[in-house]
């Protein structure tokens, strides 16, 4: 009976234990709340990655001995080529004796000297009136083909006519006499060598002239050049206060290979600016016109430089304390601008000249309360199931520039919902110390915690669609010290979020 | 009659009682499988053999119990993870053993001891740290500046044995045997290197994830697609069981078991022995899994902000992803098995009485799992002889096995378990092991 009543005592206690599997009923997770830390952003910023960043031709200089940097902004005009100043029409001449002089049929003006040709046709119709077949020389005593003297012989039949072409490639025409051309032939018949005439409808054409080098003075020239625009862009984001480089410049800097004097006019050189307007820019270098450098008769296929830099001595100052968003110029150019006939002047189809218009901003200067602002979209749905975040953010300023920043939430149609740090006031982030030269020591560190509860962040998870970065910047000594930023400035920013992350949502239970 | 309610009141409960390896079964002399434990001791028969298969099922696992894992809500049972972390250490240890002996004989020629089995065995190690389930509760946000360890260590293995043994009493006092096994490996999953860390930088919270991990397999049956890497989803995923080597395969190992037992005089005995030093080279269908290097995630670096170009903070998840490589190769490796070390004193003052002490050793990866037992057996005549054995094992003291055996003649049907307490509380339990069958034993030795 005892091992009976064991066992039935044992069972019951087994078949509790099938009981308690049954009542198992599933998985508690209502306090599942992990808590998530990631970092989000951790960038750090140069000055050259900054400002090298700009899409529309800003670059950064660096000087190799100093370390000064310089921001410079690029515009270009070009000139059309030597080709379009002038053209060689086609030109026959009627050979109605054994020596004619004709004139070249250059436009109204021009007083060519030498022409050279790459390309271009020799064609002529040498009519007999002799019975017997005659041999005709033609000469060009004042043009030469590689080198040597223009000629060509040509037979013909008793009382024919002969048609046929030259090339004029690689010849070289001189027209020192008033743009003369001299032709002269020599007939003969073959059966006894004696002198005949051709008849007088005889001819030589000219034709497909493509001209190499001209020499000469080729009258009044117009240059029309195309209307360019310098986007300042490291100013687009400004909204308020005052900016002021020291020493800033517009340089003119022109490349010619025409051998001409050239004279260029600036028509129009406005800046665009935020705080006033429409402001032309006044510099006495300019009121004259430039006329830049050209190559000498002995300096063919060579390029000369002008540089014509504008500085304080014009109202640049001025203009940039404006902030400027964009320069808008027009220029013109004319040949020959005195209208003093030349001989020794003289172009290449290849020839042309360039002009770049360079601003240039020394990151030198000083800056108060230089405010400026940019708008990010912003999605956080993919958050949406965080119950709360804190965000860490942490900055290290190697700028001897103090900035106040604030990052604000705003839903769609921009109305503020919340900010990043420290609710309606923004956070300080102090200039770098700097030595006694104004160069900066070290980098200054700052930490700022933002805590966002439950409420306060679920309004921005439901309700946020952009962050708007608002940040006024001023120099050491309350800007009224001009600083001088060097290439190893940079500022970095680094950001991290902790959060109570809801498995609830995530489970979607 | 109460013999069998009793073999009845243990059997009801196989899965619930706790168990530790083989220590019950140590003391256990006159058992077929008693020299499993250590070659040396001799059967006291002239052959014996199984009739049915003999199967071993042991449990372990030292982080939690059933009643750690759920908790009461009124009526109802959930599964409580905040409950499991409390009873996890730091480091926890699973083991499974599935083992079954369908061919066991041996057979005695003077002083001469022979025999042999085929058994197959599954043998399953899992070290898991708790911060693993730590980071995936709390989250990495309660753990700053500290490296968090993630990678569990295990070892999972299928394989046939087939056992060759011979003992020889040399004299009255010493006796010495060995065991030499064949492997033939099915399966294996197991990882030969693991470490694998995070670390959360206070800073800013920016990642550090270092691994040294590798995860080996070998088994017939898996789809061509995983073995290649392949991403194609459109294929099975299933291993094909039908693939399985049934006895002979391509991937072999060898074991030894060796042992010594000195009987000092008709009341001491002691005995020494080692046990599965040996290993198992997977040689066919090896495909590893490795990672190797540290990840860093620092943030996204929003520089391109100022070009007015949009960043994608989403990106966060896929970037940590990616940054997170395993490569694949397949190269042989080798697994060994966990080597068992047994050494034990026997004291019988009166012959119905047995007395025993024994320290035992498992070496896995490296890492000792001790253990110390105490015996007491009784002999009730020829038919009947059972005992109590406590044990201490893992830092656990609630280790109370029993073991049964009854001689029925030539029949002799056995029962050991290596923990009952689990009977009276089977939901506190964390171990539990048994071994049961029955073999013939034919030609009882005289005893000199």
């Amino acid at each position: 009976m005892k091992p009976l009543v064991y066992i039935l005592l044992i069972g019951l206690i087994g078949l509790n234990g099938c009981k308690k599997f049954e009542r198992i009923k599933g998985v508690d997770i209502e306090d599942w709340d992990p808590d998530l830390a990631l970092a989000i952003v951790n960038t750090r910023a140069s000055v050259d990655d900054v400002l090298n960043n700009f899409e529309t031709g800003g670059f950064i200089d660096i000087d190799s001995t100093t370390g000064a940097m310089r921001l410079v902004y690029e515009g270009n005009l070009f000139s059309v080529t030597g080709k379009e100043l002038t053209n060689v029409p086609d030109f026959t001449i009627p050979v109605v004796d054994s020596f004619i002089t004709e004139q070249f049929d250059f436009p109204a003006g021009d007083v060519i000297q030498q022409a050279d040709f790459k390309n271009g046709t020799l064609s002529y119709s040498l009519k007999s009136v002799t019975s017997g077949d005659i041999e005709v020389k033609l000469q060009f005593p004042s043009a030469t083909q590689n080198g040597q003297p223009l000629e060509t012989t040509v037979m013909i039949n008793s009382n024919s006519t002969a048609t046929g072409s030259i090339s004029l490639a690689n010849s070289s025409f001189d027209f020192a006499n008033n743009n003369d051309f001299p032709v002269r032939y020599i007939a003969k018949e073959v059966a006894n060598g004696n002198r005949v005439l051709l008849g007088t409808s005889s001819s030589i054409t000219f034709q497909d002239l493509d001209y190499s080098y001209v020499q000469g003075y080729i009258g009044n020239y117009n240059f029309t050049l195309p209307l360019d625009t310098i986007v300042l862009d490291i100013f687009k984001n400004w909204k308020r206060g005052q900016i002021y480089f020291d020493e800033p410049k517009i340089e003119i800097k022109i490349q010619n290979s025409f051998g001409i004097p050239i004279r260029l006019t600036v028509d129009k050189f406005d800046a665009y600016t935020f705080k006033g307007g429409v402001i032309p820019l006044n510099s006495t270098q300019l009121t004259s016109g430039i006329d830049f450098s050209y190559p000498s008769i002995s300096e063919v296929g060579k390029t000369k430089e002008t540089i014509i830099t504008i500085d304080n001595t014009s109202n640049l100052p001025n203009i940039i304390g404006n902030v400027p968003k964009e320069f808008y110029y027009q220029m013109s150019a004319t040949a020959n601008p005195t209208n003093t006939p030349t001989s020794n002047t003289f172009f290449l189809d290849t020839s042309k000249f360039n002009v770049d218009i360079l601003v240039e901003l020394p990151l030198y200067g000083w800056a108060k309360d230089f405010v400026v602002e940019d708008v990010f979209s912003l999605d956080l749905s993919l958050y949406e199931e965080f119950d709360y975040v804190d965000f860490k953010l942490i900055t290290e300023n190697g700028f001897p520039a103090e900035a106040k920043v604030q990052l604000y939430f705003e839903d769609e149609n921009g109305n503020v919902l919340d900010s990043l740090i420290h609710k309606d006031e923004p956070v300080l982030l102090g200039a770098a110390p700097v030595d006694g030269n104004g160069k900066v020591t070290e980098e200054k560190k700052e930490s700022i915690y933002s805590q966002f509860p439950i409420a306060r962040y679920a309004n921005l998870r439901d309700n946020a669609k952009q962050l708007r970065l608002v940040a006024a910047f001023e120099t050491t000594g309350g800007g009224n010290q001009s600083v001088r930023v060097y290439p190893d400035y940079a500022l970095a920013v680094k950001l991290g979020a902790r959060g109570s992350l809801n498995m609830d949502e995530v489970l979607g239970e | 009659m109460r013999y069998i309610y009793i073999t009845l009141f243990f059997l009801c409960y196989i899965g619930k009682t706790n168990a530790q390896q083989e220590q019950s079964l140590y003391f256990m002399d006159g058992n077929f499988y008693n020299h499993y434990t250590n070659p040396a001791k001799l059967p006291e028969y002239k052959a014996m053999f199984n009739i049915l298969p003999t199967p071993y099922f042991n449990f372990s696992n030292t982080g939690f119990s059933f009643n750690d894992l759920f908790e009461e809500q009124g009526d109802s049972l959930m599964l409580s993870p905040q409950k499991l972390l409390k009873s996890l250490r730091k480091y926890n240890f699973l083991q499974l053993n599935l083992n079954i002996d369908p061919i066991s004989f041996a057979f005695r020629i003077k002083k001469f001891h022979f025999s042999f089995n085929y058994a197959m065995k599954t043998s399953i190690y899992l070290n898991y740290p708790r911060s693993f389930f730590d980071l995936a509760w709390e989250g990495n946000g309660q753990f700053l500046d500290e490296t968090v360890d993630i990678a569990p260590d295990f070892q999972a293995m299928l394989y046939n044995e087939f056992a060759i043994g011979a003992g020889y009493q040399i004299n009255d006092k010493w006796s010495v045997g060995g065991r030499l096994k064949i492997l033939v490996g099915g399966f294996d999953a197991s990882t030969d290197r693991a470490s694998a860390t995070l670390y959360t930088n206070p800073e800013i919270y920016q990642l550090e994830l270092a691994t040294d991990y590798r995860v080996n397999v070998s088994a017939f049956g898996i789809p061509e697609n995983i073995r290649e890497g392949s991403k194609d989803t459109t294929q099975s995923n299933s291993l094909d069981f039908s693939k399985f080597p049934r006895f002979m395969g391509p991937n072999v190992g060898a074991a030894v078991d060796l042992g010594g037992t000195f009987q000092l005089n008709d009341k001491w005995r002691f005995a020494l022995s080692v046990t599965d030093l040996g290993a198992i080279r997977w040689n066919t269908n090896a495909t590893n899994f490795y990672s190797n290097g540290q990840y860093d995630y620092d943030g996204l670096d929003v520089s391109a902000l100022v070009k007015e170009e949009n960043v994608e903070f989403d990106v966060i998840v896929d970037t940590l992803v990616e940054r997170l490589q395993f490569n694949q190769t397949q190269n042989s490796y080798t697994t060994w098995l966990p080597v068992k070390m047994y050494m034990g004193a026997e004291y019988t003052p009166v012959k119905w009485f047995t007395a025993g002490a024994m320290v035992y050793n498992e070496v896995y990866k490296r890492q000792a799992f001790p253990a110390f037992s105490l015996s007491a057996r009784f002999h009730a005549g020829r038919f009947f002889s059972g005992g109590l054995v406590y044990g201490i094992r893992n830092r656990r003291f609630d280790n109370l096995g029993a073991n049964l055996m009854f001689d029925l003649g030539a029949l002799h049907i056995f029962l050991v378990s290596d923990n009952i307490i689990p009977i009276f509380a089977p939901f506190d339990a964390r171990n539990t092991n048994i071994r049961f069958g029955i073999h013939f034993n034919i030609g009882k030795l005289k005893k000199d």
